[in-house]
């Protein structure tokens, strides 16, 4: 009774493999565009985050949508293997990095904005300057340590729970 | 269905799942679901192994059918 089970269907795995290609372009094209859009706004309407709350939500959702199925099924982990495997600093020091970085740039910004803004006299701009970057750092040195390197770490490990469950059935 | 012959040929030429990825340039997970049968490689991959565990094709990835 060969003839009565279900046959299973091939996929064309070229079309398939096409097809996802053609996807991350558009992902692509997406992220460009609302980057397009935020930029334009700007220069057109001045900078308020509200007027470019649509962009951010993309921008950001579909970030976190693909660390979260990264991580969910296990791929995420590997990409970290791969990285780790072919470059001379790992990817959890890079994500270190880059929160220090990020929250050191701005610490900078703002407190040289302060300096300019309120500051009278050098000293006084110094003085500005030095107690807004220090504050701007402790709040934002930890947020941003917290999120990147933080994220990563709590991603990492969902990732390879998920593939030790996949290679353990 | 679990690829027996892979993981066969692998512990013959005394390699660790690691070793055999390093040697492809795949992650360890990899290795470990296309010996679990959970994960199709491309030819190209497959090509990859068979080099890497001095095998042919059929040696590692041939299924003779049930019936036959």
């Amino acid at each position: 009774m060969k003839w009565l089970s279900k046959r299973q269907k091939i996929a064309d795995e070229r079309m398939i493999n096409m097809q996802n290609k053609i996807y991350k372009e558009i992902y692509t094209i997406v992220m460009i565009l609302c980057l397009i859009s935020i930029v334009t706004k700007y220069y057109l309407y001045g900078i308020d985050a509200k007027i470019v709350t649509t962009e951010l939500i993309i921008l950001f959702v579909s970030g976190i949508y693909y660390t979260v199925r990264a991580a969910s099924i296990g791929i995420f982990s590997d990409e970290v293997e791969l990285h780790d495997r072919n470059s001379k600093v790992p990817m959890s020091s890079k994500n270190v990095y880059i929160g220090l970085g990020l929250g050191v740039i701005i610490g900078l910004f703002f407190g040289i904005r302060s300096a300019i803004v309120y500051g009278s006299g050098l000293l006084n701009s110094i003085f500005y300057f030095v107690i807004v970057f220090f504050a701007t750092l402790m709040i934002y040195l930890p947020l941003f340590l917290v999120l990147f390197a933080g994220g990563f770490s709590v991603a990492k490990k969902a990732s390879i729970k998920a593939t030790e469950k996949d290679l353990d059935e | 269905m679990k690829n027996i012959k892979l993981k066969v040929a692998r512990v013959a030429k005394d390699l660790s799942q690691d070793d055999l990825a390093k040697i492809v340039g795949v992650s360890r997970q990899t290795i470990g679901l296309i010996e679990q049968g959970k994960y199709n490689p491309s030819l190209n991959l497959c090509v990859a192994i068979c080099k890497a565990l001095s095998k042919t094709l059929d040696d590692l990835f041939w299924e003779e059918d049930e019936e036959e």
